[in-house]
């Protein structure tokens, strides 16, 4: 019970009020960038974990041959692989001793050529997946989806020529075109609905971290028993 | 032998590398950062550019370089595109004899960009300019840069900085740029202008003694600043002096003055540049670490001077009567309006909790993204299929994977009781262990420690899209019947939801990024909005105590509804009565809620 219960709550507790109460004393201010250390040295630690993990699971997968375990192959050789041509820094122009991104090393080309098309490929989706999901969005099937609908088509047009062509007829110098109603949205109804947002989740923040500082939520040890 | 193979793939692998991993954890790293910015959805690592080093690259780079006198031919026969808006500066912040020559690499796509730059510099004297080279290197190299434009694009620019020059000299300079073929030039060239010398440029007087005062003043017209004061800034850690003045008379926009601060422990000088700001500014900062240890036992004389448009003429105020030392105070008095929130909101929040604590009864409002929690692990449970839970793509330093975990206790909590199977795949280690003892122990208070295996809460990367294909690979063989996405997501937000939603999974998100709610809500079918994931843990632990935190909150919002109300309405009164009384007690709600010390 001490270890798993006691000391994490004061652990928190402590650390959560120093750096609250570094706000306000400035000899203090500096804590809170100790603390940062702290947690990068850690998180440190639970790199190797991490890894350790990734390959368990996956060599566990081929062993057994579960469903998907190609892909488990693909994964722990491309772990393997990069590991061991980073730890040796293989034809790096500049030796063992050079940069580990140094030009032409085949670490560099890995990156360059393989992890970073893969990773764009994967970010492209979203093109496709924004597509799909504001056709399901835009669908007028009640009142606010309908509102959702006209808005967004103000915006569109009025980011667009078109929203200035047919706009042609308008005083639009005085702010009634297509593009100023568009900008109208976003700088007004948008805007409030954002900053309302946001003042709750400051709120919120602030909720949250009180109900940890203090033990009232311990949800994060698994349990709220004491 | 099959058991050796078992044990060697199950344990020995792992093993091995946990002790070579940590050495190689950073490596990616060091390519392109594997954080995303909480204010962007672009990962960083995707508008990174891969920079050689510069040792690598004058390596790699042909010396003895050779090029033909610049003339009006070789400029315009040039096969590949020139330099454009080349700019020579004094280098800023630094304690002197640098220049700074930035140009952009390629304005059009009409010729090939070159592969190296040369940088040419003359001392400007009444002979002929005498170039020579002072710089070469790939024009992929650390030099090339990305400075943010008025729109907020990225706009390249190429920089380099011209060391060991003499301070008060002026020079010339010009960028070639070559595509490595030895026929191929292109020189800077501006508009119609075939051939631009960069500068005169002249690096900033770095020091001076006092006696040199009346002999720097050159062809200055005007007068020397005027009242210079210096005094320690309150409220901080003794780290910041700030010394005010007053422009010398006939100064304005169009004389294009500049103010330098100077500083010596003794009156007779030496004094040394601290820095410098604009003709319209007449207030410096000096901040410096331990800046109160440093002028405790040598407090400083200030001076400022006024320099003129050419950058080497100066008029030198009188210097501070007396020395000044920065001083650390005990409490910072700016951050008043924090600490009367702080104890305020905390005030409400204690309140409620010992409030309900007594068994007072509260309302709470439903929350349908919650309710439906439950709903989905029975849906799950009756289909035999897994429930998905992504806690996010932060790290534990984040509020939000923070609430995320928290939620997780109480989730992996119905999913025991349930005998439901549960994957949660993360993208930090941290998170991977933090997680693993919350379902542990949620499973243990469930009374199902049996059901509880390591593989519940597993790794994939850091990465933030390697961990999107990761996900959507479970997604896609595992077929959950529910997904849960509640944390700090980026811009895998929709591709994650949107794979969910292929797979006709029930989806519940919650995030407190305002940025990524349109793509939750139009792809889940419940979405906790910002603070409503902060609120999901006391909601779904029907803790009294939890609960009476809810309440707080609410009064944290009442209070600052009825403020901007009250506001906006004596704003909108100050503008017809032009200011007074209204437009007071406006100005006082905004300082109110106006952080002062930022």
């Amino acid at each position: 019970m001490l270890v798993k219960r006691t000391i994490p709550l004061l652990i928190t507790g402590i650390v959560g009020a120093v750096l609250i109460f570094s706000k306000l004393f400035p000899a203090a201010e500096s804590l809170g960038e100790d603390f940062s250390i702290y947690f990068d040295i850690i998180a440190v630690f639970a790199f190797v974990l991490g890894g350790g993990n990734l390959v368990k699971i996956h060599a566990d997968k081929i062993y057994k041959q579960a469903k998907g375990w190609g892909y488990s192959v693909v994964c722990v050789v491309g772990f393997f692989a990069t590991l061991i041509i980073g730890l040796t820094k293989m034809h790096n122009p500049e030796g063992i001793a050079g940069d580990l991104s140094a030009q032409g090393s085949y670490f560099q080309l890995i990156y360059a050529f393989i992890f970073k098309p893969l990773a764009a490929t994967m970010f492209a989706l979203l093109a496709f997946y924004v597509a799909s999901a504001s056709y399901r969005a835009f669908r007028a099937k009640n009142l606010e989806a309908t509102v959702l609908l006209v808005s967004a088509f103000i915006i569109l047009l009025g980011r667009t020529f078109i929203g200035t062509w047919l706009s042609f007829w308008t005083p639009h110098g005085e702010g009634f075109g297509i593009p100023q109603l568009a900008e109208w949205i976003m700088n007004y109804p948008n805007l409030a609905g954002q900053r309302a947002i946001m003042i709750g989740i400051a709120l919120g923040i602030v909720s949250t971290s009180l109900k940890i500082i203090l033990g009232v939520d311990r949800g994060y040890l698994g349990t709220d028993s004491d | 032998m099959g058991l050796a193979i078992r044990y060697l793939t199950r344990w020995g692998i792992p093993l091995a590398l946990t002790l070579t991993l940590a050495l190689a954890t950073g490596a990616f790293a060091q390519l392109g950062s594997a954080n995303p910015s909480p204010t962007m959805s672009v990962p960083p690592s995707l508008a990174a550019p891969v920079v050689p080093s510069a040792e690598a690259i004058a390596a790699a780079s042909a010396p003895a370089p050779t090029w033909p006198e610049p003339s009006i031919e070789n400029t315009y026969n040039a096969k590949i595109c020139p330099a454009a808006d080349a700019k020579a500066v004094d280098r800023p912040e630094d304690a002197g004899g640098a220049v700074r020559v930035t140009w952009k690499p390629c304005p059009n796509a009409d010729a090939p960009s070159p592969k190296t730059w040369v940088v040419l510099r003359a001392e400007k004297t009444d002979g002929p300019l005498v170039f020579a080279p002072v710089g070469q290197f790939s024009a992929m190299s650390e030099h090339l840069k990305t400075e943010p434009k008025r729109n907020g694009d990225l706009e390249a620019l190429t920089q380099f900085d011209d060391k060991g020059l003499v301070d008060g000299r002026s020079y010339v300079y010009r960028v070639l740029g070559r595509d490595g073929d030895a026929n191929a030039y292109a020189f800077v060239a501006a508009g119609d202008t075939p051939l631009v010398n960069i500068g005169p440029v002249s690096s900033e007087r770095q020091t001076f003694v006092w006696s040199e005062r009346d002999a720097l003043r050159g062809s200055f017209a005007l007068g020397a600043p005027d009242g210079v004061t210096a005094a320690d800034r309150p409220n901080d850690a003794g780290e910041e002096i700030r010394v005010e003045w007053t422009p010398p008379a006939g100064a304005d926009a169009a004389t294009g003055l500049t103010y330098r601060v100077f500083s010596a422990t003794k009156p007779e000088g030496p004094y040394t540049l601290l820095g410098a700001v604009g003709g319209s500014k007449t207030i410096f900062d000096y901040k410096a670490e331990k800046l109160d240890e440093k002028t405790e036992k040598e407090p400083l004389y200030f001076a400022v001077a006024a320099v003129a448009a050419n950058g080497v003429d100066l008029a030198i105020s009188e210097h501070t009567n007396e020395p000044v030392a920065a001083k650390s105070q005990w409490v910072n008095l700016d951050e008043w309006n924090f600490v009367l929130f702080a104890v305020v909101l905390s005030g409400f929040i204690l309140y409620f909790i010992q409030h309900i604590k007594s068994g007072k009864k509260l309302f709470v409002r439903k929350i349908a993204g919650l309710e439906a929690v439950e709903e989905s692990i029975g849906r799950a449970t009756e289909m035999g299929k897994p429930v998905l839970y992504i806690p996010g793509i932060m790290d534990m330093n984040d509020v939000m994977t923070v609430a995320a975990i928290v939620i997780l206790g109480r989730i992996a909590r119905q999913v025991a009781e349930y005998d439901t199977k549960l994957l949660v795949p993360t993208s930090k280690s941290l998170v991977m262990t933090t997680g693993r003892e919350t379902v542990k122990e949620a499973f243990i208070s469930a009374g199902r420690p049996d059901a509880y295996n390591d593989n519940i809460v597993t790794y994939l990367t850091d990465e933030q899209f390697g961990y999107v294909a990761g996900v959507n690979g479970i997604m896609v063989r595992e077929k959950p019947a529910t997904c849960i996405y509640f944390g700090a997501f980026f811009a895998e937000s929709l591709i994650l939801a949107e794979t969910g939603n292929s797979i006709g999974a029930i989806q519940i998100a919650g995030t407190a990024q305002a940025a990524q709610l349109p793509f939750f809500i139009a792809a889940c079918d419940y979405t906790l909005i910002g603070e409503e994931l902060f609120a999901a843990s006391a909601y779904l632990s029907h803790d009294p105590k939890q609960l009476g935190s809810l309440k707080g909150q609410d009064i944290g919002k009442l209070a600052g509804m009825v403020a901007i109300l009250v506001g906006g309405v004596f704003a909108t009164i100050a503008q017809f009565t032009g200011g007074g009384w209204a437009g007071a007690v406006a100005g006082a709600i905004v300082k109110l809620f106006t952080p002062i010390a930022g």
